[in-house]
């Protein structure tokens, strides 16, 4: 009804969920865990049981560098085709789906940049264009399970780092339709989510290509800042008098850390419940001077940006990104809310708010 | 015993019937109701398993569960209420009031914390442990040679807070943070299923019963200390035996749904404006009321933002504040 509001609650809420939501099944240590347990569940994506390996995984690593012209010839998908997802679950599609119900953002952004087409979305989703008039199935913190069973899916595509903890229950209320969480806690999750979505849906024409140009986007990033000197990166999500710094663990912290950025919350314990994110004093984060400041607000839309407000605060007028003026706000949906494949027009932000100055 | 002597009030055979039918109806309401909306033979059809998958699956597997889970939570923290009311003679007390709820949230928060794997089935042990020990906590507090009523609600405030910061500190030295978690904390009937139905179902069946049972006990009990010793009744031992049942209520309540607050501590008090003081009607009635609301507030909180809900906790805090406020004005 009243989108403004929704849309705040869901920048605290949500926005929250997918910070804590990416936590590991096990592991303490958040820093590199969180970033390597989906990777590494993905990267184990098996080849279908029945029919012979489609898999369109094995050559994009190898040569990240190529065009994405050069992927190679896809096999179609065969089905039943059997996958591991970004839980590491083992799922089972009978056929190719044709009634596809996402429940995140960051879901419908990777299964449109894969080739495929939903018939619903989560409350928030927006991206891509015309997803909008899709009908909702709720937030993706608490979707409406009886409307998903209503719409009559045959492939429901779940977010592994927001949704993790509601795996059961997906699985309870949705028996009948195959479940596959994707996700991402690091960028080149997205890319491998998307070849995953594109062999469920077989797609893996598009999907390789559209996954190949994240890696390609990363590369030419890399490629411009080479032999520019890393600045010392603070990032702070949250309200100026309470925010949560992101460290490499979390996805914009490692979206900074391929870029070569110097995260001055590296190597810090991580504080607070979020895994990824944790809490600076005011003192350290003087004492690391960081030269650049990239915030993320939290708080209705229309309000000042983090960035204005530190740049206004009188406790953080001597460090050098406020003097240099070198602190930014970033986009909620594409750093927080929606990891996915706009994460490539991230990086090319970031590599010129880290390395234009030079 | 002071029966319920005002013309007022209803007789209890009628006000337990019209509870019941209350209760029915309020079930009934909530099974139909939803986020889809389902036409009658749909909804039959899922309830009998005669009609579409679709509907069998919402019906069955996602409404009912949920519906019934809401009502044994209200009937446990309900006759929690009328239990603890009983046993303190104190109008303030109630599992939430005495510390019972935020030890059971707490046992429940620190073995998410400590065992995420932990299968769920330990949740309701946990708290009910968890809430025993509030509750000794509580009764020890309170000792000096005996309990006095007054001392033992203020114990309970102290314990209350307590265990709730004990909760904030277990979460806040966790790096761990779950939904589930969360879940404790606000109060939420999202996602309960028949699994949830039969963690909770024993300790409504085998306490709740025993709690409608002990009314008379709890008669006895608001005659004051001496008359009850008079009568030969051992009185510490038998409020021991009564806080107990109301830890186990109030313990199987909290690990299902969380925190509920205002359900315990208001629900005696319609209860006892509809038929008196005589503790043997005012559990059951008290239970079927409680049932009853929780179901009707878990199906507003389903269907005000639908497809999206709120927790029922927020529902039920803003229909219980001000009711409280309106008996205790009422009746004093």
């Amino acid at each position: 009804m009243n989108d403004r509001w929704l849309r705040g609650v869901f920048a605290v809420g949500v926005g929250a969920a997918l910070m804590f939501a990416a936590c590991s099944d096990s592991d303490d240590d958040a820093d590199s865990a969180a970033t390597s347990q989906p990777t590494t569940a993905a990267a184990a994506t098996t080849a279908p049981t029945q029919a012979p390996a489609p898999v369109a995984t094995e050559a994009p690593t190898a040569a990240p560098t190529t065009a994405p012209t050069a992927a190679p010839t896809e096999v179609p998908t065969e089905y039943p085709l059997t996958v591991r997802d970004l839980l590491g679950r083992e799922v089972t599609i009978a056929a190719a789906p044709q009634r596809i119900v996402t429940t995140s953002p960051s879901a419908i952004e990777m299964l449109y940049a894969a080739g495929g087409e939903a018939i619903a979305r989560s409350q928030t989703s927006v991206h891509p264009d015309g997803v909008s008039d899709l009908p909702s199935i709720g937030p993706s913190y608490a979707p409406a399970f009886e409307a998903i069973i209503e719409l009559g899916p045959d492939l429901v595509i779940a977010d592994a780092s927001a949704q993790a903890h509601l795996a059961e229950a997906f699985g309870g209320a949705l028996r009948g339709s195959a479940v596959i969480f994707i996700g991402a806690v690091g960028y080149e999750d997205v890319a491998t989510s998307i070849r995953l979505i594109g062999q469920v849906i077989d797609s893996n024409t598009t999907a390789e290509a559209s996954a190949n140009s994240m890696e390609l986007a990363l590369n030419e990033m890399l490629a411009s800042s080479t032999g520019k000197t890393a600045p010392r990166v603070l990032i702070m999500n949250g309200a100026i008098n309470d925010f949560f710094v992101a460290m490499p663990g979390s996805f914009v912290g490692n979206l900074v850390d391929e870029l070569g950025g110097v995260n001055v919350s590296e190597g810090q314990p991580q504080i607070g419940r979020y895994p990824g994110y944790t809490q600076l004093s005011l003192e350290a984060i003087i004492d690391t001077d960081p030269q650049v400041i990239l915030t993320i607000t939290a708080g209705p839309p229309g309000g000042p940006s983090l960035a204005d407000l530190v740049m206004d605060d009188p406790t953080f007028a001597g460090l050098a990104a406020v003097v240099n003026g070198r602190v930014h706000d970033l986009d909620l949906e594409i750093y927080l809310q929606a990891p996915g494949p706009r994460a490539a027009d991230g990086v090319r932000e970031l590599t010129t708010l880290l390395y234009a100055a030079e | 015993m002071d029966s319920s002597a005002g013309g007022r009030q209803l007789a209890p055979t009628g006000a337990i019937a019209a509870a019941s039918l209350l209760l029915i109806v309020a079930i009934g309401i909530a099974v139909s109701l939803g986020a889809v909306r389902l036409s009658p033979d749909r909804l039959i059809g899922g309830l009998f398993d005669t009609g579409d998958a679709a509907a069998r699956q919402i019906v069955w597997h996602l409404r009912l569960p949920r519906v019934l889970v809401a009502a044994l939570v209200g009937a446990n923290l309900s006759l929690a209420g009328v239990l603890l009311q009983g046993v303190t003679r104190n109008p303030l007390a109630g599992p939430h009031v005495l510390g019972l709820s935020a030890g059971a949230g707490f046992a429940a928060i620190t073995v998410v914390v400590i065992a995420p794997g932990a299968p769920v089935e330990l949740a309701a042990p946990a708290a009910f442990a968890g809430a025993i020990a509030a509750a000794l906590v509580v009764y020890g507090l309170a000792w000096r040679g005996g309990i006095s009523p007054v001392r033992f609600a203020l114990s309970g405030v102290a314990t209350a807070a307590l265990f709730a910061a004990l909760s904030t500190a277990v979460l806040a030295s966790s790096d761990l943070f779950t939904q589930s978690v969360l879940s404790f904390l606000a109060g939420g009937l999202f996602s309960r299923d028949w699994d949830d139905v039969r963690q909770i179902f024993p300790y409504t069946l085998v306490i709740g019963g025993a709690a409608v049972v002990v009314g008379g006990t709890l008669n006895v009990l608001a005659l004051g200390d001496d008359i009850a010793r008079s009568l030969g009744m051992r009185v510490e031992r038998t409020r021991l035996f009564l806080v107990v049942l109301a830890a186990g209520l109030a313990g199987s309540a909290v690990a299902v749904s969380g925190m509920l607050a205002f359900v315990g501590l208001v629900m005696p008090h319609v209860a006892r404006l509809i038929v008196g003081n005589d503790n043997r009607v005012i559990a059951p009635l008290a239970a079927l009321l409680g049932a009853s609301l929780l179901v009707f507030a878990d199906t507003f909180a389903r269907l005000v933002i639908a497809p999206a809900e709120i927790p029922v906790g927020i529902v039920t805090a803003v229909i219980g504040a001000p009711v409280f406020l309106l008996l205790i004005r009422t009746r004093t």
